[in-house]
């Protein structure tokens, strides 16, 4: 005997035709044998009938607009989230880039404060408008780079004459002779005829600088200057036509006689060249000549106070 | 094409544009099923307002799934399940709301369809069971009855009756076995015959 329950499962199924072929077997037994269960199972299909003819509701009309435009909204939502995911790793990166600017610019300031104070706590060279050059920091150009600096050098000076040609003779005498009577350091000789004047000269290379200081400014007034180095042997004179009191100067700082006669050999060189060309300012040609640097007066430059110079300035007036 | 169930066999080839962003496509497929799961939905929720939402909500859910469809179920039963889910949840959120426009609702059943419905319970053949189910006040009976349902026992009703699935359709629906599908039918059809008769006494 099955239960109310399991007779309406089987009922419910068959109106479905959800059942085995054995359970309608068994579902038509009992509706033969009990009228009950026959109305029950009209009933129920009249109920089933009931709800299968309700009408089927019409979704709204713009169904597909609202999900189109919902799912452009989360879209959005969503790249709106992607960017600013994007913007803060951003931020991130342009937080570190500043802290990273800024620690540079903190050690840039520190470096350049500390350069600042070494400048102002170094030993300065003294500040010298010699126009001597340095033989301490000259320089060849094959190399191009400063020769290494001696410990201290003792320059040697020259013996020779210095010949000036000029049509200022009063002028060249004059500057000469203000500049030999300033220095006591000087032992001279003047002899003064009329269109000429001799100065024998005795001192140091550093007296020798201060009096040639004193022409640069008339130099333009001399139509010639010749420089004849004299070493005592006859191979051994140089004579450098055009030479300029810088040149003079600086042959006589030198701190040896050979390369004193080799940088007078040089400009001799240099100036000849420039003569022959005409044009103001020629390469040297040889490789080793030394181009004399604006010489700074220092404890470190060579001693002008030891060398000896035994000079002749002969001022020949011309017309 | 359809077959047996309604189902049209272009739905695997929609599916496939689809999700491969064819918008043409998912307005096809939205066009397809909006009359047939706003049905369901509406049934099963019993407001309007609800149900079109719920509507949206769940072509929105299908599209943005669609990639993870597998097709090892029909695109049919997968997108009715998604909505059935949808649904179910909203109901339980809202219980309460439910259940007191429901009681409204048994409360104003009236006299006017009380003969009728005595007689589609009856089987006198008073009146032809077509036509008795024709009639409004009758059709607004059955569904504020379903209304009275549990909603697991109520979704069961409204698929296989309204919407038409066969038992292992509703099986793949609620993901539940055909044995249950069987059982929970019969029970919610003859909860329905104690509430019809209960508003006839």
């Amino acid at each position: 005997m099955k239960s109310k329950n399991s007779i309406d499962e089987l009922l419910s199924g068959y109106i479905d035709d959800a059942l085995t072929p054995r359970e309608k077997t068994q579902v038509r037994r009992l509706l033969t044998n009990d009228p009950s269960i026959a109305r029950r199972l009209e009933q129920l299909q009249r109920i089933r009938g009931l709800y299968r003819a309700l009408p089927v509701a019409q979704a709204p009309a713009d169904i597909t607009g609202r999900v189109t435009s919902l799912l452009e909204r989360r879209t959005l939502l969503e790249q709106n989230s992607v960017v600013s995911a994007v913007e803060q790793r951003r931020g991130a990166v342009s937080l570190f880039f500043r802290k990273f600017v800024a620690a540079a610019a903190m050690f840039a300031l520190v470096a350049l404060l500390g350069a600042v104070i070494y400048s102002i706590i170094a030993p300065q060279p003294q500040e010298g408008s010699s126009v001597a050059g340095d033989p301490a920091t000259m320089v060849t150009p094959d190399e191009g780079r400063p020769v290494e600096s001696a410990p201290r050098v003792v320059a040697m000076g020259f013996t020779g004459r210095l010949e000036l040609k000029t049509a200022d003779l009063i002028a060249i005498d004059g500057l000469v002779n203000k500049a030999v009577a300033a220095d006591t350091l000087i032992e001279s000789e003047i002899e003064r005829l009329a269109t000429t004047s001799r100065y024998s000269l005795k001192c140091n290379p550093r007296s020798l600088d201060r009096l040639l200081a004193g022409l640069v400014e008339a130099w333009p007034k001399v139509q010639s200057a010749r420089l004849v180095i004299e070493t005592g042997t006859a191979d051994n004179t140089v004579v450098i036509e055009s030479v300029t009191p810088i040149q003079v100067s600086q042959i006589a700082s030198q701190d040896n006689p050979d390369k004193t006669i080799q940088v007078a050999r040089n400009f001799a060189t240099a100036n000849r060249m420039t003569d022959d060309t005409g044009v103001g300012l020629v390469s040297p040609p040889l490789d080793n000549m030394p181009i004399p640097r604006p010489r700074l007066t220092s404890r470190q430059d060579a001693d002008l106070d030891s060398g000896k110079v035994d000079l002749v300035i002969l001022i020949e007036s011309v017309n | 094409m359809v077959d047996a169930a309604g189902i049209n066999i272009e739905d695997p080839i929609l599916v496939k544009r689809c999700s491969q962003g064819d918008t043409a496509a998912m307005e096809r497929l939205i066009l397809k099923y909006q009359n047939r799961l706003y049905n369901v939905i509406l049934k099963i929720c019993a407001n309007p307002d609800d149900a079109a939402e719920l509507t949206q909500d769940t072509f929105v859910k299908i599209i943005e799934s669609i990639d993870g469809f597998q097709g090892r179920s029909s695109f049919y039963t997968w997108a009715f399940r998604i909505a059935v889910n949808l649904t179910l949840n909203h109901c339980k959120r809202n219980v309460k709301i439910a259940l007191k426009s429901m009681d409204a609702e048994v409360e104003g059943a009236g006299d006017l369809v009380q003969p009728l419905l005595r007689d589609l319970l009856s089987n006198e053949k008073a009146h032809d069971p077509a036509d008795l189910a024709q009639v409004k006040e009758l059709q607004n009976v059955a569904i504020r009855s379903l209304m009275q349902l549990d909603d697991d026992h109520r979704a069961v009703v409204v698929l296989r009756d309204l919407e038409g699935m066969t038992y292992a359709q509703i099986a793949d629906v609620l993901d539940m076995e055909l044995g249950t599908v069987r059982s929970r039918l019969s029970r919610a059809r003859g909860h329905l015959r104690e509430i019809l008769e209960a508003m006839v006494q």
